[in-house]
């Protein structure tokens, strides 16, 4: 064990003086640009508007899951390709210690500074947000974005370190971040899938048949595939982290105040949080199916067996802005039959919690209680992946004939 | 030949076997090589590029794995940790992680060694003293010279008094006065009771520093033994005069045998045999009182490089793995 710490604190002093750590203050400067942006765009009332909210959410979400996932994987992947091509690594193996302890002390060590420094990044976000926001709400994102960043970065580490073993120091980081690229595709994938499952009960049997056509087994892969290497994390990490950030701007207590009726006029599928993996509002296949005339009567999407289930009129709001207008999607319209009504057009916003009449129905469907659930296991299995893939870099260091 | 119990590396049978395009034969680096190591020598592996001396060395220490046969240190397998106690490796060409003080780099490899507390810092203090780098363990590695990092590499394998000192080259690279530091610290080492073994091109240093020797070619050890009993034991001098005379020529056979006598446009060249360092001394002494000039009187005895030549020449030409039979002794001719 003290082997173990010894190469943890050399791994630690190494990193934190290699070139590679201005990429967190890059990331941190990066998130800053874009929040003094938003601010000076805001008319001074400290609020950030939609478009800036989502560009903010995209940088720190994407920066934290992602970028931080990539970086890891390219510490990684330096770590023991470098040791064995510097010749370092033969002094270390002809000391009276196990290959596995190389590993494990230089995961240990590069673990403690990336979580540091991927702290140090939630902190700095967190002050930026609670000053550009001029509340207390979005101090703890940053910190629920720590706990799906962490063991994302994590992984994207371990991915590298079990690369590292086998090849020169460059093939090593191509393979990491093409690793890190995949599972994150997948993981979407996987998560698009899981969301059109469980949102189909509320949707026309047309367009079941429509996404069951589409996704007959593509769909269930790839969640197979998420679940048992955890790739999901990847994505949770980059969507949580979005949501988070646009949720604050749509304060619960006004929506739920509100009880308002679903509007499902718009069912536009691809904005940019889609695209992105933010959890999605319609798939695509029924974006598509939906009507490209804003204008056109009730959705067919949504059954309406369901708004009276959830006691919630569903309703048609004639005369909506266009697509891609400013006031799209976020901004509550008033129904032309119904003045001083509000609605929500719930299509861009949420997918299908948004469905489920948001709060309320939010707390009985089957949806509240599996969510969780499946946002717990996927983030077990990620933690759990850590030692797995760990044990991949000690066996394939024990098996490595020579260390030349 | 060393006896096994006098051996304190072994190795019997070592074959490294690298495998090519699957159309072509497999390249053997090391072919089935038996090699002991006397406890307390100082022991070169010297062989032409190629040869095989580093893939040996590896497979010698643990640190790679052959395709066939063993490799015992002080009678552990050196795959062992158990034996890895009893080694210090540095290896040929390795950079430092510049990032690190050098202090640091010896805290890590004292701690991984066992060394800890008041004991790690009085140690690294003594190996630091003994490469001649007490004044530099503060500075960043990356600021090093070569030699200084090759000298910390050195303490670093000396940290845990090591029974065995391995070296994969260590004075390439580095110049003259370097050399010169680096093969003090190593014949103290040996004088202190310490086993080395190094591979090295410069066999001027590995004649000065060695007792024992092995020559590989290859993949295959073609001669090896204690060095006085390989190289030729008879002593030579080449001698350079202006002035040479009938007179002076009688002379000095009277007591030594001239070889080799080569006239020139002023100077008059030759070798002779001699039988001690007297007979040196009575020839200069003898050129200068007949009034001619000595321009020079040099050693020209057969060294490791003559053998080097001799057997790696001898076993191309026979193809035999056979030490040659080296060169009848000159008769010695006294006064």
């Amino acid at each position: 064990m003290i082997a173990i710490y010894a190469i943890a604190r050399a791994t630690v002093l190494e990193l934190r003086r290699q070139r590679l750590m201005i990429v967190p203050f890059i990331g941190i400067l990066l998130s800053l640009v874009v929040l003094a942006a938003a601010l000076l765009l805001s008319d001074g009332d400290l609020q950030l508007q939609e478009g800036d909210a989502e560009l903010a959410a995209l940088v720190t979400g994407l920066g934290a899951a992602v970028g931080g996932t990539i970086y890891a994987a390219i510490v990684g992947s330096g770590l023991i390709a470098r040791e064995i091509s510097a010749g370092t690594m033969l002094m270390l193996a002809a000391r009276p210690i196990g290959r596995w302890q190389i590993i494990a002390g230089r995961v240990l060590g590069s673990s403690a500074f990336l979580l540091g420094v991927l702290l140090f990044v939630c902190a700095s976000y967190s002050v930026v947000a609670m000053a550009t926001s001029g509340s207390v709400a979005p101090w703890n994102e940053p910190f629920i974005a720590f706990g799906y960043g962490a063991p994302a970065m994590l992984l994207g580490l371990t991915f590298g370190i079990a690369c590292s073993v086998q090849g020169k120091a460059t093939a090593a980081t191509g393979t990491a971040i093409g690793l890190v690229l995949f599972a994150w595709a997948v993981g979407i994938y996987a998560e698009e899938w899981r969301i059109e499952r469980h949102s189909r009960s509320f949707l026309t049997e047309e367009v079941r048949d429509r996404i069951d056509s589409n996704d007959a087994l593509v769909g269930p892969a790839a969640l197979g595939v998420a679940r048992v290497l955890p790739f999901w994390v990847f994505t949770k990490g980059a969507q949580h982290a979005i949501e988070q950030h646009e949720r604050y701007q749509y304060d619960d207590a006004y929506i739920r105040q509100l009880d308002a009726p679903i509007d499902t006029t718009r069912s536009e599928g691809m904005s940019m949080g889609y695209a992105t993996g933010v959890a999605t509002p319609l798939p695509a296949p029924v974006a598509a199916a939906a009507t490209t005339d804003p204008n056109a009567g009730a959705s067919p999407e949504l059954d309406p067996a369901v708004g009276e289930e959830l006691g919630v009129p569903i309703v048609s709001a004639t005369g909506a802005p266009a697509v891609g207008s400013p006031d799209d999607a976020f901004t509550p319209r008033t129904l032309p039959d119904t003045p001083g009504q509000e609605a929500y057009n719930c299509a861009e916003y949420g997918g299908a919690r948004c469905f489920l009449g948001y709060k309320d129905a939010w707390r009985v469907r089957k949806f509240d209680r599996v969510e969780p659930m499946h946002e717990g296991v996927g983030l077990l299995l990620a933690w759990l992946a850590i030692p797995l893939w760990m044990g991949i870099a000690m066996l394939l260091l024990h098996r490595r004939r020579d260390l030349t | 030949m060393t006896e096994p119990s006098d051996a304190l590396l072994s190795c019997r049978g070592l074959t490294r076997t690298y495998r090519t395009r699957w159309w072509r034969p497999n390249f053997t680096a090391v072919d089935s090589v038996d090699l002991d190591v006397p406890r307390g020598s100082a022991f070169a592996l010297v062989g032409p590029n190629g040869a095989g001396k580093t893939t040996l060395m590896l497979m010698a220490t643990g640190l790679m794995r052959p395709s066939s046969g063993t490799a015992l240190i002080e009678g552990h397998a050196a795959s062992t940790s158990q034996a890895r106690r009893n080694v210090g490796f540095v290896p040929e060409k390795f950079q430092l992680p510049a990032q690190l003080r050098g202090r640091d780099f010896l805290k890590l490899h004292a701690s991984i060694a066992g060394i800890h507390g008041a004991d790690q810092v009085r140690r690294i203090g003594e190996v630091a003293e003994h490469v001649d780098l007490s004044d530099r363990l503060d500075d960043r590695v990356g600021a090093y010279s070569k030699g200084m990092q090759q000298r910390i590499a050195i303490a670093q394998a000396l940290l845990a008094k090591p029974r065995v000192l391995v070296l994969d080259e260590p004075t390439s690279a580095l110049d003259p006065l370097q050399r010169k530091l680096l093969r003090d610290t190593l014949r103290r080492v040996h004088a202190d009771g310490g086993t080395i073994v190094l591979n090295s091109h410069n066999l001027a240093e590995v004649e000065d520093l060695c007792d024992h020797v092995a020559i590989l070619e290859a993949g295959k050890i073609v001669a090896s033994g204690a060095l006085r009993d390989m190289v030729e034991r008879t002593t030579r001098v080449r001698v350079r005069v202006r002035g040479w005379t009938p007179d002076l020529e009688a002379t000095l056979t009277e007591r030594v045998t001239i070889d080799a006598l080569h006239h020139d446009d002023a100077n008059t060249s030759f070798t002779a045999s001699i039988k001690d360092e007297d007979a040196a001394a009575w020839i200069a002494h003898q050129v200068v009182s007949s009034g001619a000039w000595l321009f020079e009187l040099a050693p020209s005895g057969e060294g490791l490089e003559d053998l080097f030549v001799r057997t790696i020449t001898g076993s191309h030409a026979t193809g035999a793995s056979s030490p040659p039979a080296a060169p009848a002794t000159e008769p010695e001719v006294g006064a």
